[in-house]
């Protein structure tokens, strides 16, 4: 086995490790608030399970895209991977595993606030499940950027020297820590929009908007971060 | 009175009972499908590596961008063939009183106009048959994987990327439409700057405003391939695991089902929503 077979698995290792953390948070958290509401109103227990039972589920997303990566860096053959190659699987790896710390993570925010503005407002249910789903969507955005350099951080050409390859691994690092923040951020933003809508009728347009507005800002970081990653992986 | 309403509740116990049966039997059937091709077959774990069907050469012709998957595309055709024989089924024979796939087809286009007219006001009723579409092609698209020996199109990227260009398109023509050439160009430079007075376009944020709107291309295509092609080849991993044997028909529940439903409505969601934010405000 070459260096870089080695370098190859643990990229798979790091990478689900690091990709189970943020989505099992969600979940957790989506379900201590829906476990607060159900005390609240035990006569709304179904809406309220159904609310959390969708929000996990759009929230486990990041943890799939890991599991994707992971699985798809341990079945290709790792015997003849050159260091350079290896690298840019332990890259891969770094990238999806940080960067879903934070879109794992901040999915949650809207599930919970969703599972209790269901718990106050059992009728708002449809229109307050449909805000929650577009929140947590655009929360993941970073996490989508992470799996596109993943994906091609893994099919590289395993060509160059030592430059090329910490090349290689430094671009996985920079779209993966440039990825936590912008998925905390956008799920804060999704959380009070979600908040706010099942509390007050009537303004889901214009809290949409902004939501939406306010969390194409928050992920401009993240775009910095893979305009980075792309230059570091073509132009080195 | 009393015997033709026995007669009535015997008739719909006997229908209900040949129902459940038929229903037993299929499911029999497609677990005897899916242990039969697990046992068959052996499997080939070496195609997990590669994620699409890349090149295809056809008569010496190497056709650029990727070939040609032939699977995907004989996937797409099927889909949209069930989906004109749904719609043909469902309104030939429209009465007052609804038959059932008549007042199933009602309600799902009810649905989705109350849903388009919630978020674009009174031009909703204009994007509600793109945006159904859209949802019925993604989300039949995502099941297909379930019945064994089938492939979902959306697991390829080149159908979602399609798909996304398509909505990118639509969004931004509409907006282009109803703003006017001028406000939609200007929308690249908010927020706009203040100078004594006068509000002057921020060239500063042209580049971050036209990347952002490009990454929304990008994030919507991939969010729905990299769910549904998980999905795909977690399952193929458990099924080589485990041989078909229990497991897998579980993860089809939960993949198929569950994440296929919740990313297709999500799809047309963002489809809308970037219809939506790109409209002139209502005051």
């Amino acid at each position: 086995m070459t260096w870089g077979g080695i370098l190859q698995l643990i990229g798979a290792a790091v990478g689900m490790g690091l990709g189970a953390v943020g989505s099992a948070l969600a979940a957790g958290h989506a379900a201590g608030s829906a476990c607060e509401a159900i005390a609240r109103q035990p006569w709304a227990t179904g809406q309220i399970r159904k609310t959390m039972l969708i929000g996990q589920g759009v929230s486990s997303t990041p943890s799939i895209f890991a599991l994707v990566v992971a699985l798809l860096v341990i079945t290709t053959d790792a015997t003849g991977t050159t260091l350079v190659q290896g690298f840019g699987y332990l890259g891969a790896g770094l990238c999806i595993g940080l960067a879903t710390l934070g879109g794992g993570f901040g999915s949650g925010f809207a599930n919970a606030t969703a599972c209790e503005g269901v718990g106050r407002h059992p009728r708002r249910i449809g229109g307050v499940i449909r805000m929650m789903i577009v929140g947590q969507a655009v929360t993941q955005s970073a996490s989508i950027f992470a799996l596109l350099v993943a994906f091609m951080l893994m099919y590289t050409e395993g060509g160059g020297g030592a430059v090329r390859a910490v090349a290689l691994l430094a671009s996985g690092v920079c779209m993966g820590a440039g990825g936590i923040g912008p998925g905390l951020g956008a799920g804060l933003a999704a959380g009070e929009a979600v908040r706010g809508a099942s509390r007050y009728s009537g303004c889901e347009n214009v809290v949409l908007r902004t939501m939406l507005i306010g969390q194409a800002v928050a992920q401009s970081t993240a775009i910095y971060s893979l305009v980075i990653a792309l230059l570091l992986i073509y132009y080195i | 009175m009393n015997d033709t309403i026995r007669g009535e509740v015997a008739q719909t116990k006997t229908a209900s009972k040949k129902r459940r049966l038929i229903i037993l039997g299929g499911v029999v059937a497609f677990l005897a499908l899916e242990v039969y091709i697990g046992t068959k077959g052996e499997f080939d774990m070496s195609s997990v590596g590669q994620p699409f069907d890349r090149l295809t050469h056809i008569g010496g012709w190497q056709i650029p961008l990727g070939g040609f998957a032939w699977r995907t595309a004989a996937m797409s055709l099927l889909v949209s063939l069930l989906l004109c024989w749904w719609a043909a089924a469902a309104t030939r024979r429209m009465s007052e009183v609804p038959g059932r796939l008549q007042s199933t087809a009602e309600m799902f286009v009810q649905a989705f106009l109350d849903l388009c007219t919630d978020t674009l006001g009174s031009k909703g009723r204009a994007y509600t048959p793109f945006i159904a579409t859209i949802f019925l092609f993604v989300w039949v698209s995502n099941l297909l994987g379930i019945v064994p020996g089938m492939q979902e199109p959306t697991r390829n990227l080149n159908t979602t990327l399609g798909l996304g260009v398509i909505c990118f398109i639509i969004a931004h023509v509409s907006s282009v439409r109803t703003k006017g050439v001028k406000s939609y160009v200007l929308d690249y430079f908010e927020p706009l700057i203040v100078v004594k007075g006068v509000a002057v376009p921020n060239v500063v944020m042209f580049p971050l405003n036209f990347v952002g709107e490009m990454s929304k291309v990008v994030s919507h295509s991939f969010r729905l391939f990299g769910n549904i092609m998980g999905g795909a080849i977690i399952i193929m991993v458990v099924s080589n695991l485990t041989r078909y044997v229990g497991l897998p028909i579980l993860l089809n529940a939960f993949f198929g089902l569950f994440v296929g439903t919740v990313q297709a409505f999500v799809f047309a969601m963002l489809a809308l929503t970037y219809i939506a934010v790109l409209q002139p405000q209502e005051e």
